[in-house]
C-alpha cells in the first residue's frame, strides 16, 4: 500500500468516526465496558433504525447495570423488550407514538395478547390508547386478573369513556363489574 | 426686502434678522425626516426587544413548574442509614436523589416529574433494593424489586 493510499484511508476513517459515535448513547458508554457497550449500542441502534424508541432500551440497560445484573442478563432483557416493541408496532400500526409503543410493550410483557392491542386501538380511534393501557397495567400490577381487567377496559372503551374515566378505575371497580355481570 | 424695518432701532434689526427666511440646504429636509423615522423605528425595536426579554424571562421562570407534578416518595426503613431513590428519572443512578429521614424510621423525598410512566426502586444502605409498598410492582428482568409510577398529564 503506498503512502498516498494510506493517508486517504486514514482521512476516510477519521471522517467516519464521528458518524459511528453518533449511534452511541453516552450513558451506555459511560456505564459499561467497551465490549458490552458496543453490544448494547448495536441492539439499541438496530431498534432505532427500525423506528422503535431507543430510550426504554437505554433505561432498561441502565437499570440492569444498577442492579448488578450480568451482561448476558442485560442483553437478554434488551432483546425481549425490543421484540415487545416490534410486536406492539405491528399491533398498533406504524402511526403509533413512542409513548404508545412503550406502554403497549409493557402490556405485552405482562402477557397481553397482541390482538387485544389491535382491538383497543380500533375501539379508541383517535383518542389514543395511553390511558386505557396505563389503567390495565396498574390494575394487573396490583394483582387484578388480566382477563377481568381487559373486560372492564374494553367495555369502557366501547362506551367511549374519557381518559379520566380510565384513570379513576380501581381494583374494586373491576370486581364490582364482575358482580354486576354475574346475576 | 425688509422694507418695513428701516431705521437704526437695534430691536427692529434683530426682529428683521429673525424674520429673514433661512436658506435650507437642498435634501436637508428629507435627511431630517429620514433620521426621525429611523429613530422612531429604533425606539419601536428597542421596546420590542425589551418586551421579548421580559416575556422569555417569565417563560423561563414558569417552565420548570409547568407540566410537572410533585410526587412524594416514602419508605419505612428504621435500620437504614441512607436511602437512595433510583429509577428511570435518575437514569438508574443511585447518587442523584436521596430520601431524608422524617422521624420514626420513615424516609421521604418530593420531586417534580413530567407525565409518564416510570420504573423505580429504593436502595437502602447502597446494597438492599426495596420496592415501594403502595405503588404497583413491575415485572423485573434482573431479580430485584421494582415499582411502577404513573404521572398523569
Amino acid at each position: 500500500m503506498n503512502t498516498r493510499r494510506l493517508v486517504a484511508l486514514s482521512i476516510m476513517a477519521l471522517a467516519a468516526a464521528p458518524l459511528a459515535l453518533c449511534g452511541q448513547d453516552a450513558r451506555i458508554t459511560a456505564r459499561f465496558t467497551p465490549v458490552v457497550a458496543a453490544h448494547l449500542n448495536a441492539t439499541i441502534d438496530s431498534a432505532s433504525s427500525e423506528g422503535l424508541p431507543a430510550e426504554p432500551l437505554v433505561l432498561r440497560a441502565l437499570e440492569g447495570q444498577a442492579k448488578g445484573a450480568t451482561a448476558d442478563q442485560i442483553v437478554a432483557a434488551l432483546s425481549r423488550l425490543r421484540d415487545a416493541l416490534r410486536t406492539a408496532r405491528v399491533a398498533l400500526g406504524s402511526t403509533a407514538t413512542p409513548t404508545d409503543l412503550m406502554t403497549a410493550a409493557a402490556a405485552l410483557q405482562l402477557g397481553m395478547p397482541p390482538s387485544r392491542l389491535t382491538e383497543l386501538r380500533q375501539l379508541r380511534g383517535d383518542r389514543g390508547i395511553g390511558a386505557p393501557l396505563t389503567a390495565y397495567l396498574d390494575l394487573t400490577a396490583r394483582g387484578v386478573s388480566a382477563d377481568r381487567t381487559w373486560d372492564r377496559i374494553s367495555d369502557l372503551a366501547r362506551r367511549r369513556a374519557s381518559d379520566a374515566d380510565f384513570g379513576r378505575l380501581t381494583p374494586r371497580d373491576v370486581d364490582h363489574q364482575r358482580d354486576e355481570d354475574w346475576p | 426686502m425688509h422694507d418695513e424695518f428701516v431705521g437704526d432701532d437695534p430691536l427692529q434689526s434683530v426682529i428683521a434678522a429673525l424674520r429673514e427666511p433661512v436658506a435650507v440646504e437642498p435634501g436637508l429636509r428629507q435627511r431630517a425626516a429620514g433620521r426621525a423615522t429611523r429613530q422612531r423605528r429604533a425606539g419601536v425595536a428597542r421596546i420590542a426587544v425589551l418586551a421579548l426579554l421580559v416575556l422569555s424571562a417569565v417563560a423561563i421562570v414558569h417552565r420548570p413548574a409547568s407540566g410537572t407534578s410533585a410526587v412524594t416518595f416514602t419508605l419505612r426503613a428504621p435500620a437504614g442509614s441512607t436511602v437512595a431513590l433510583v429509577g428511570d428519572f435518575t437514569d438508574w443512578r443511585s447518587d442523584r436523589l436521596h430520601l431524608s429521614p422524617s422521624g420514626s424510621g420513615v424516609w421521604q423525598a418530593t420531586i417534580r416529574l413530567r407525565p409518564g410512566r416510570y420504573r423505580f426502586a429504593y436502595l437502602v444502605d447502597h446494597r438492599q433494593w426495596r420496592a415501594d409498598t403502595v405503588a404497583p410492582t413491575a415485572p423485573d428482568d434482573f431479580g430485584r424489586p421494582t415499582s411502577l409510577l404513573t404521572v398523569n398529564p
